[in-house]
Parts: C-alpha cells; sequence; structure tokens
C-alpha cells in the first residue's frame, strides 16, 4: 500500500496590517446626524429654535461627513510584508526588484534625510551587481510643473468646454435662501418660535 | 459621484527632492500619470507606469506598497531601465529626433479626448442650492406639523 504524500502547504507572507481611522469617522458623523436628528424632532414637537436649528446643522454636518468618509475606500494598509529591520538602519538601497532600507557597510555619497521618520540615511542603487551611491539624473523629458499645467491641464481647451450659468442658475441659492427665510419669517408669526 | 468628486486610487511615490530629502507619499493616479493637487487644480504630475514600479517591503511607520521612483525635475525616473522607448503613450520617448514632442502631442490629445466627454453637469452653486432646499423642506414640514397639531 503505497503511503499518501502530502504536498507541504505554501506559506503565505509575514504581512502586518492597520486600521485607519475611516470606522471611527464613520461613527462620530453618524452620531453627530443622530444627534441632530433628535434635535429636529425636538424642534417638532416643542418649537425651540435653537435646537432646531442646532440640529439642522448637525443632520447635514454628520450627514455630509458620514457619506465622504463611507465613499473613502477602507483604508486597510499593509504595514510590511516579510521580514524588515525593526531597528534604525543606515542605508535606503533601490534594487531593480525590490526598495529596501537596510545596513549597509561603508556607504558612501551625500547624506539624504527621509521626510516620514526625519532620520538621516545614505541611498544607494545597484548597478551591474555592485551597489553605488545613488545620484539623480538631471532633465531629460519635461518638467513636472508644465506638464501637469500644460499637457494634462490643458487650459484653454477646458475653457471651450466649461459650463455657462445663465442668469436663473447663478440666483438659485439665492432665491432658496430667500424662501428660507421667508419660512423662518413664517414660523415666527404663526407658532411665536 | 456624489457631493464630492470620487476618490482617484492612489498610488505610493518614493519622491526624490533637490535638498536631498525624499519620501514615500501616496499621490492619486489619473490618467496614468501620479499627480500634485493643490485646491483641485493640477500643480505638477508624474508620468506612471506600471512596468516601472518596484516593491518596497515596508519600514517603520512606511506602509509596504509597489513604489515608483520620481524626483522634482523630471516626469520619467528610470533608472533601472525598466521603460521600453518608443512614441506609444505606454513607453517612454526616445531622446533623438522629435519623439518627445510626438509623444507629449499624443498625451495631450488622450486629454482633449476625456475632458470633451467629460463636461461639467454639476456646479458648486448647485449643491449649495439643494442644500439649501433641503433645510427649507425640513423648516416646512416641522411648521406643517406643528401648525396642524397645534
Amino acid at each position: 500500500m503505497s503511503k499518501k504524500t502530502e504536498t507541504p502547504k505554501p506559506e503565505l507572507p509575514n504581512v502586518k496590517k492597520t486600521y485607519g481611522k475611516r470606522g471611527l469617522m464613520l461613527v462620530i458623523f453618524g452620531s453627530m446626524a443622530l444627534l441632530g436628528a433628535g434635535g429636529v424632532v425636538f424642534y417638532i414637537f416643542n418649537m425651540n429654535m435653537i435646537i432646531g436649528a442646532l440640529g439642522l446643522i448637525l443632520v447635514f454636518a454628520g450627514g455630509l461627513g458620514f457619506y465622504y468618509y463611507w465613499g473613502q475606500s477602507k483604508d486597510l494598509q499593509i504595514q510590511y510584508v516579510g521580514d524588515v529591520p525593526k531597528e534604525q538602519v543606515n542605508s535606503l538601497t533601490l534594487y531593480p526588484d525590490i526598495v529596501k532600507f537596510e545596513d549597509i557597510y561603508n556607504p558612501g555619497g551625500f547624506i539624504w534625510h527621509c521626510i516620514n521618520d526625519g532620520k538621516p540615511y545614505f541611498v544607494n542603487i545597484e548597478v551591474d551587481k555592485k551597489i553605488i551611491p545613488y545620484i539623480l539624473p538631471d532633465q531629460q523629458y519635461y518638467d513636472p510643473n508644465v506638464f501637469a499645467q500644460r499637457v494634462l491641464d490643458l487650459p484653454a481647451h477646458r475653457a471651450l468646454f466649461t459650463r455657462r450659468q445663465e442668469l436663473f442658475q447663478k440666483l438659485k441659492p439665492l432665491i432658496a435662501a430667500v424662501v428660507g427665510i421667508g419660512l423662518w419669517i413664517l414660523i415666527m408669526t404663526t407658532t411665536g418660535g | 459621484m456624489g457631493l464630492f468628486v470620487g476618490k482617484a486610487e492612489q498610488k505610493t511615490q518614493l519622491f526624490f527632492r533637490d535638498d536631498r530629502k525624499f519620501i514615500f507619499r501616496k499621490l492619486p493616479l489619473e490618467h496614468s500619470c501620479i499627480v500634485e493637487k493643490k485646491d483641485g487644480k493640477l500643480v505638477r504630475a508624474w508620468k506612471h507606469f506600471y512596468g516601472a514600479e518596484i516593491p518596497f517591503a515596508g519600514y517603520k511607520n512606511i506602509s509596504a506598497d509597489a513604489v515608483t521612483l520620481g524626483f522634482n525635475r523630471d516626469i520619467i525616473l528610470d533608472p533601472f531601465n525598466k521603460i521600453k522607448v518608443g512614441d506609444e503613450v505606454s513607453k517612454k520617448p526616445s531622446l533623438i529626433g522629435d519623439s518627445l514632442n510626438k509623444w507629449i502631442a499624443r498625451i495631450a490629445e488622450n486629454m482633449r479626448h476625456v475632458y470633451r466627454g467629460k463636461r461639467t453637469t454639476r456646479t458648486t452653486g448647485d449643491v449649495v442650492t439643494w442644500l439649501i432646499v433641503g433645510i427649507d423642506c425640513l423648516m416646512g414640514i416641522g411648521w406643517a406639523i406643528r401648525f396642524m397639531t397645534g
């Protein structure tokens, strides 16, 4: 009888994940909106204008915040993969197949500062299996500023396709605000606020 | 798309500044470019190539991700020559002849088609109007309930 051979289970990469603030913000803004809704209900039965106005503001602010964070991607982040150095190292090295922080003996070149952690590092690159100090090239192609504002943004072309508003469209927010003020006066005069 | 502009896909860029500082930062990826914006306007952009992404395993508070290299003075940084050379938008232009001009013209032409098909239909004024109308409706409902019951 042949013994069943077991194939080794492939190992998953050693991954550490961290969760962001999205859930917390959803709870905060959701609570704010609910609290505001309570204020509006209180206003309906007691006609307390201050509580009512505060409730409306909270409903809209909370609702907008909730809507915004609901639309955000779930900010689960992969903090690190594999074995990364837990202590301070002296270099950032660019390899063709990986970028990593590591200790290099007798590093050369200038010191760079990493803005993420505020620490100094040597920056090296692997060229022909040798680690050498990394030097930025001069411009060869196009300036990022000009590329963004002239090539990608195409201001003249976009101006042709910008929606032109008519007078009524421009006045719509004002008309809505005047209706709101009229309603408020109506409320004050018919219910006594 | 809602009241807010949808959040674009983000990419991690290892960005080298001219003052010998570097940063791992997440920036939106729009129209095949990693873009830097200020007040909603494009300020700087770097051409993004998936073939130029290099894995980064993470370190301290910097998340692991596939990173692309970038620097202050140019839109392409490819020290390992991973991107093929050609006039197509998916390749990097040759530095000989007018390849760069043709490449830039192709990107601009693409953008023209994008903007032509994406004519603005809603303005900030529309959003403000709908917010105020919402408040008006709530006030009106409250008043009506109170007026009829009391």
